[in-house]
């Protein structure tokens, strides 16, 4: 590969494609649009402290994988691979999001590496078990994905294991209480049919109910349903003014494009768990997803200057629109970034390290950004948004924003 | 893809020649932790013990018998699961807990071994497709018992109450151990009068039929070896990680076996070793340079069949016999 | 309740149609060739990305519908001739694990050209409205899909029970030997067909993008649904391929609709069963 540039003063380790080592001030400029960069000019200097991630790169969720690291590489590259001073290396693995490869990377950072932090992971089924993992091992993690509310809960929580992305319950629970105010009162909900697609159903019903609504209908359709017809056709003939929905992906895809073609959208609401309609599901989607309500812990359209200069600065390097998971990868490492540096940039103690993210706040595109001690999960604002039509683009608007919601656990 | 014909002379020979390398090899792995074996290369052995011994089970089947299952998966994760339900809602004992899995793996084995031997070649494919596909969406889906898509957490095991196999290294002797007892007890299955009587039904079924063998009996027969083994790894590879989840016995993990024996060759003994080794060696080392490793692994697909029908085994014994013609 | 039965009727009859888009190549091929093609799920996503790829450059639909199953069919026959050729004479699980070789090949391939998120293109605007059927609104892209399927059906099996090509491959299909033996090229004829199949397949990828979606591991995905149609249907038989598809089609689509706890088993459970039925009461080598 053209990006792996020679290293004069081999350094203890090997430089990989997937080992990003920064020392020079023109770190920012090494990463290209490809968003690879390597190259370590230095003479002998302290160990850099070394940053593992984890992150599907092929599979299922290969897509959600790389725009999470472009937006880790995009942060670490932003202050120079350095932090008070100190290198920074990462180590990038792909975990394939299947728990067998997972762990088995997983344990290659820590044990082979000898990885300071852990980043990423985008699975849920990675998450419970590596969650496990850190605390037999006692290696801080933070997650920016596993989004499963069971993950972290009071009673597993974990002093190295933390949550910068989101909860299920965190960007659907919202969504109860905000339509229902928007006087939607006959919900038919659908969702794929596993762990995920239920729980954001259940988040998002029990506020739905409670205020006032009432579920006309349900159904689970098997993840990687390829044709919704049927299942259109039982919504039509329950005659609800809003369905809720938590597809994503290739399905959320399909959805909303069979949703717009059976013609519902004339007649009902759709609405959903953010990733029903997010930046990378938009080309796909077309013109049916106008106007589709999400919720979710960014959106593109926020309007704050550090928002701006984020997807700005996200679509000069990259030339796409940045995703909630671009977002989330940014975020985690300027979570990573922040603690390391109130170390004053050591290599760090690991519960020291722990702690020092427990108290971190910190502003980021997403809005102000801190943890909670019961259950190391994130508090943070979540965006009701709209996909409306931006130029020739189409992108989400806030419509509200719910600030500092914290997972109940 | 032909198992080594077993005549009469070589027989007597056979086992010793290939079960003094494997004492060798077992031997430098037995000491190899206590000399300094880095603890990420033990995690790889265990790994590669457990999946080798899945595809040793499944070449029971694809090399011994003839019959490719693409569901072997289904067996190595129902062992899994068992192993892990009974851990979480009775007893994490593994006195309990081992016997009781390899049991469940048998007695799902028993129907679907049953139905499946009615059926040969592309079509016994695919029944076991089926079967193992069905084992994956009740893992996906049945939330309460198995987790469901989120996977199962398994508490550490203990054996009579006294906690077990908790350091790396525990597990490390513990899994060679099962790896080198499950080997010999395989190895004397296919090389037996019975193993044989396989070898001979893949090669000439009516025949075997028109002199007298209950030819579907021993085809039901090599399938409950080859699930209760399968089941053996599941059970291995749940301890080790303490975690079980449906992609276990999903139908990619079956091709990904079935991908091992025949990268080592179908027809040698050890050939299911060397494709495992090679696998995830290469899915390891690899996946660390570029996402596009299927690329490399269908690659590789293309010029052995194209190449060495045998395997790498079978290319590494056409070169060890070339050397040795050269120099008498 | 008659609308419920209109409607998913017609539901169960679209998604038939698209699974026998699907399985009529795999099935031909196979009829012929006798080789299972596992790239086929491979020749499907190649068409529909060459279908966006067209639709980019044109922004026209139809374009792209006569443009992405040519290149389909060119690097399927490009396969045949390079390389499926001289595997003629190898046992079954050969040729099988050859094409699976190509279709990991060919799936990162597509990755690297093509990127990894989803992507897709729209239907196109003469037929993105509803047509009324009995008070019902039904897409009109949808109904064209079934009228596709049917008239590839009717012609496929014209093509081949009535024309004098079509004689030459069933002739081949009961004796090879004997075929060449009359002086025909063989070699090109299974070229043709298998080039045929697979733009079937590629043509199949871009009638279904603008319903599906495209996107890395569609290929893997279709190629499963594909073999068990053909399967159901029995190994190249095309008829039985169509028959299969209705079978399937219609009995998913109704367990969706009524019990839509056990749609994720339909397939899998129909497949075994009409397999085992088949089975019964036989030795195993006749059933092959």
């Amino acid at each position: 590969m053209s990006d792996r540039y020679s290293n004069k003063t081999k350094s203890r380790t090997r430089v990989t494609r997937r080992r990003l080592l920064g020392s020079g001030a023109a770190a920012g400029v090494a990463i290209a649009s490809n968003g690879f960069g390597v190259f370590s000019p230095a003479l002998a200097q302290a160990r850099a402290i070394r940053v593992g991630v984890l992150a599907p790169l092929s599979g299922v969720y290969a897509s959600l994988g790389t725009n999470k690291n472009n937006g880790i590489k995009m942060f670490f590259a932003e202050k120079g691979m350095k932090v008070e001073g100190k290198s920074i290396e990462l180590i990038i693995e792909d975990d394939e999001a299947k728990p067998q490869e997972g762990m088995r990377k997983a344990r290659k950072l820590v044990e082979q590496d000898d990885v300071d932090v852990l980043l990423g992971v985008i699975s849920s089924a990675i998450g419970y078990a590596l969650k496990e993992y850190v605390g037999r091992v006692k290696k801080v993690w933070v997650t920016t994905g596993a989004a499963a509310d069971g993950i972290f809960k009071k009673a597993n929580n974990n002093p190295y294991a933390f949550r910068s992305s989101l909860s299920v319950w965190q960007a659907n629970n919202p969504m109860g209480s905000w339509l229902s105010e928007k006087g939607y009162k006959r919900v038919f909900v659908t969702g794929a049919d596993y762990a995920m697609g239920r729980e954001a159903i259940e988040a998002f019903g029990r506020d739905f109910v409670l205020k006032g609504g009432t579920r006309v209908g349900e159904v689970f359709a098997p993840l990687g349903t390829s044709d919704f017809a049927p299942y259109l056709a039982e919504i039509k003939r329950a005659n609800p003014d809003l369905v809720y929905s938590s597809h994503a992906g290739s399905d959320a895809v399909r959805f909303v494009q069979q949703f717009g073609a059976f013609g519902l959208n004339n007649s009902i609401k759709l609405a959903g768990f953010g990733y029903l309609a997010e930046e990378d599901t938009f080309d796909a989607q077309g013109a049916a997803v106008l106007g589709v309500y999400t919720g979710l812990n960014w959106a593109y359209g926020i309007d704050t200057p550090s928002n701006k200069a984020f997807v700005a600065n996200y679509r000069k390097l990259y030339n796409s629109s940045p995703t909630v998971d671009s977002v989330a990868g940014y975020v985690g490492a300027q979570v990573v970034w922040e603690a390391l540096r109130s170390l004053g940039g050591n290599v760090p103690d690991q519960d020291a390290l722990g702690k020092a993210i427990l108290t971190t706040k910190i502003d980021t595109p997403r809005g102000p950004v801190s943890f909670d001690p019961d259950t190391r999960n994130v508090i943070q604002n979540i965006y009701i948004r709209e996909a409306v039509k931006d130029g020739a683009e189409t992108h989400n608007r806030v419509l509200a924003t719910y600030p500092s919601v914290r997972d109940p656990g | 893809m032909t198992a080594e014909v077993i005549t009469p002379r070589r027989a007597g020979s056979y086992p010793i020649r290939i079960g003094i390398p494997f004492a060798v090899v077992m031997l430098l792995l037995a000491i190899g932790p206590l000399v300094g074996l880095p603890k990420f290369l033990q995690s790889l052995v265990v790994e590669i013990l457990t999946f080798s011994l899945l595809a040793l089970s499944l070449n029971v089947l694809l090399g011994y018998t003839g019959l490719v299952s693409l569901g072997h998966a289904a067996f190595f994760g129902v062992g899994g699961y068992a192993l892990g339900i009974i851990a979480s809602r009775f007893t994490p004992d593994i006195a309990i807990t081992l016997p009781a899995a390899i049991a469940a793996t048998v007695l799902l084995a028993i129907p679907v071994g049953w139905l499946s031997i009615r059926l040969s070649g592309f079509y016994f494919l695919m029944i076991t497709f089926a079967f193992a596909q069905m084992v994956f969406v009740a893992a996906f889906r049945w939330k309460r018992l198995t987790g469901g898509s989120d996977g199962l957490i398994i508490p550490a095991p203990t054996l009579f109450g006294v906690p077990v196999l908790q350091g790396s290294q525990q597990f490390y002797f513990f899994t060679l151990a099962v790896f080198a007892i499950c080997c010999v007890a395989m190895f004397a299955v296919v090389h037996s009068q019975f193993g044989r009587t396989l070898v001979g039904i893949r090669e000439n079924t009516a025949r075997m039929r028109a002199i007298g063998y209950n030819v579907r009996r021993y085809k039901l027969a090599a399938f409950l070896i080859g699930a209760a083994f399968s089941g053996v790894a599941g059970v291995l590879n749940a301890l080790f990680n303490l975690f079980i989840a449906p992609e276990s016995a999903h139908w990619t993990q079956s091709a990904l076996v079935l991908v091992m024996v025949l990268i080592g060759g179908a027809g040698f003994f050890v050939g299911p070793i060397v494709g495992t080794a090679i696998v995830i060696a290469l899915q390891y080392w690899l996946s660390s340079y570029t996402e596009y490793w299927g690329l490399v692994l269908g690659l590789l697909f293309i010029v052995l069949i194209s190449g060495a029908r045998e395997g790498v085994t079978g290319l590494l014994v056409q070169i060890y016999r070339r050397s040795h013609r050269a120099t008498p | 309740m008659l609308e419920f039965l209109t409607v998913q009727s017609l539901n169960g009859l679209v998604y038939s149609m698209v699974l026998f888009l699907l399985a009529l190549g795999l099935s031909l091929t196979f009829g012929l060739l006798r080789v299972v093609n596992l790239a086929h799920g491979a020749f499907f996503l190649m068409g529909a990305y060459f279908g966006t790829t067209v639709w980019g450059l044109t922004h026209s639909f139809w374009a792209a519908v006569v443009i992405a199953p040519l290149g389909a069919a060119l690097m399927g026959g490009l396969l045949e001739k390079l390389w499926l050729q001289r595997f003629y004479v190898r046992d079954e699980l050969d040729q099988v694990i050859l094409t699976f070789g190509f279709a990991l090949v060919f799936s990162d391939l597509m990755k690297v050209l093509w990127g990894k998120d989803i992507r897709g293109f729209p239907t196109p605007s003469a037929f993105s409205g509803a047509v009324e059927i009995a008070n019902i609104s039904f897409p009109s892209y949808r109904l064209l899909l079934i009228l596709v399927g049917v008239a590839l059906f009717v012609i496929t099996w014209l093509a081949i029970e009535r024309t004098r090509i079509g004689a030459l491959i069933r002739a081949s299909v009961a004796d090879r030997v004997m075929v060449s033996g009359l002086g025909f090229d063989i070699r090109l004829l299974f070229t043709i067909v298998f080039a045929f199949g697979t733009g079937i397949a590629g043509l199949a990828g871009v009638l279904g993008a603008p319903i599906m979606g495209i996107y890395p591991g569609l290929d893997f995905e279709v190629l499963i649904t594909t073999l068990i149609v053909v399967v159901v249907g029995g190994l190249g038989s095309i008829a039985g391929a169509f028959w299969a598809s209705l079978l399937i089609g219609m009995a998913e689509t109704f367990g969706k609709a009524l019990v839509p706890e056990v749609a994720s088993f339909i397939i899998f459970a129909l497949m075994a069963g009409v397999l085992l039925i088949r089975a019964w009461g036989r030795d195993e080598e006749e059933v092959e």
